[in-house]
């Protein structure tokens, strides 16, 4: 299943510690609790992000980036990299405690049937 | 580039105009969504000033190790050079990012041409010294 892209800007970070993107710039649907492949072209890097909070009347989207899976761009996301499932699946149990104590629990329930084979 | 007094300014990539621009507006929606007025058109960087006995090279790696932030590529410059072709740099921490400024056209209420900025950021690039060490906590 091929795995959503969006570009990032690097330095994007609000006070929540989220990257902000545009919904554009993704390359495919967008929903809460999605774990997508942020990329920056300039740098050729990539990561993993979950998205957080959908503004589609903005145009933009909130990801959590896990900056530690940072590593040169394989401009491949239609393969599980499971290389990175061990930081996934540890991003995906954080995401799930912050979600969980907000009491989005569908959020919670997708991110683990994503991440832990 | 030697210390100058002014802060020394970091940023990661992209540096292109247009990507710079969409940074700016990303800030306006994030002002106005945190209600924070005005709402600023600003770019962002990381910047800290030189401490006694430290160089350019020194504040680059202090900075580039204690952020959250990365990639591969960063530019440098600072505060005065980047006032010379008419742009302010704004101090705006996060709980995060302590660091966090903005760079734009005082009072930061509209778009400036980015070009001129992106043309010095581009001549500026070099590597992330921090990149590949692990991330700050």
């Amino acid at each position: 299943m091929s795995r959503v892209r969006i570009e990032i800007d690097l330095n994007s970070r609000d006070a929540d510690g989220l990257t902000r993107a545009r919904i554009a710039d993704a390359s495919g649907k967008l929903e809460p609790g999605q774990i997508v492949t942020a990329f920056e072209s300039e740098d050729d890097v990539q990561a993993l992000a979950m998205v957080r909070r959908i503004d589609a009347a903005t145009g933009y989207v909130l990801l959590d980036v896990n900056w530690q899976s940072m590593r040169d761009d394989d401009h491949n996301s239609s393969a599980m990299d499971y290389t990175m499932l061990g930081v996934n699946r540890a991003m995906a149990i954080a995401s799930n405690r912050s979600m969980a104590a907000s009491g989005a629990d569908v959020v919670s329930v997708r991110a683990l049937r994503v991440n832990v084979p | 580039m030697d210390c100058d007094g002014s802060p020394v300014v970091i940023r990661f990539t992209p540096l292109a105009a247009d990507k710079l621009r969409t940074n700016a507006e990303g800030t306006f929606a994030d002002d106005t969504e945190r209600r924070h007025t005005p709402a600023r058109y600003g770019v962002s960087v990381l910047a800290d000033g030189c401490r006694p006995g430290e160089s350019i090279a020194d504040v680059v790696a202090r900075v580039c190790s204690d952020t959250r932030l990365g990639g591969k590529t960063i530019a440098v410059a600072t505060g005065a050079e980047l006032k010379k072709i008419g742009y302010d740099v704004v101090a705006d921490p996060t709980d995060t990012e302590l660091q966090h400024h903005l760079v734009g056209e005082d009072p930061f209420t509209a778009l400036p041409d980015f070009e001129p900025l992106a043309s010095l950021l581009e001549g500026r690039r070099m590597r992330n010294p921090a990149y590949g060490r692990g991330v700050a906590a």
